[in-house]
């Protein structure tokens, strides 16, 4: 497991064994390659049923609101503190406003280390309130927590804050 | 001033670089055609499902890599129209249709009445 500077001292990302680049990376070039959200799209027919969307403005859509979001953390690397929400892995999103949650489309998941300063564990093209939902959201609060083991065996203990940006 | 945990955090972060910043400053950069392509390789991609051809399959009709193919259907190439009417003919398709000009008839030199259009001129003739 590696971690990789994004917008340091602010935003860091984990990498994990498995893959090739770091979970920031790896998201954002999924989020704007057209080949990959195609096929996402194809496999996952009920985001699109869900969301009364095509699969061409899916895509379209998604690739739109990728460029943004790198923009925003690109611009606004300093007050990461106002983009990210707190997230209980317990209570699994429920305290989040419902209706600002539901149009939203793109997630990513964090650790902070200490305020303004985070690491990047995760995060998915949002999926409809369904079984599939809570299947990824189960995957990557696993993920948040397999990053929370390593960061404490490593000697960083203070690390009790799950945060989620939607976008 | 840097808490006790952030050191101990810096301390794990590996000399690698994100690799994502080139990505996204040459997105930046070319915003204004990035769309009409992800339309065309759009297009392409559908046809390719509709007639189960695969990313080898463009390859080897196109005579180009395999990696060239991923390259323009990941939407990371500025397609010349010399590749687009090679996807055309490889998928026997029309990827782009040029809008046509004014239909209009136009006065010209010599009060000589022209259009681009010449089913539109004829038409305009026996309204006359």
């Amino acid at each position: 497991m590696k971690i990789v500077p994004i917008f340091a001292p602010y935003l860091y990302a984990f990498q994990y064994e498995d893959e090739e680049m770091n979970e920031f990376d790896r998201l954002i070039d999924n989020w704007t390659n057209i080949l990959f959200l195609e096929e996402f799209f194809v496999n996952n027919p009920n985001l699109l049923v869900h969301n009364k969307l095509t699969l061409d403005d899916a895509v379209a859509k998604t690739t739109q609101i990728a460029d943004k979001l790198y923009k925003i953390f690109e611009v606004h690397q300093k007050k990461l503190n106002e983009l990210f929400e707190n997230l209980t892995p317990a209570t699994t999103f429920k305290n989040l406003d419902e209706q600002k949650y539901k149009k939203k489309w793109l997630r990513l998941y964090a650790i902070m280390l200490e305020s303004g300063h985070y690491v990047i564990t995760g995060g998915a093209i949002k999926q409809s309130q369904t079984m599939e939902d809570n299947a990824l959201t189960a995957q990557e609060l696993s993920k948040l927590e397999k990053c929370q083991r390593y960061l404490k065996s490593q000697g960083v203990a203070d690390i009790e804050t799950f945060l989620e940006l939607n976008f | 001033m840097q808490s006790e945990n952030l050191k101990n955090f810096l301390k794990l972060v590996s000399d690698e670089k994100s690799i994502i910043h080139e990505k996204m400053k040459w997105r930046q950069e070319n915003e204004e055609w990035l769309g009409k392509a992800l339309k065309i390789v759009l297009k392409v991609l559908s046809v390719m499902r509709e007639k189960k051809i695969t990313q080898k399959d463009l390859a080897e009709l196109l005579q180009v890599t395999p990696q060239r193919i991923n390259t323009i259907l990941r939407g990371d190439e500025n397609l010349t129209l010399e590749t687009i009417v090679k996807l055309e003919k490889a998928l026997q398709i029309e990827i782009i249709e040029v809008v046509k000009a004014t239909e209009m008839p136009l006065v010209a030199k010599d009060n000589k009445m022209i259009t681009r259009n010449k089913k539109k001129l004829f038409s305009y003739e026996n309204e006359k």
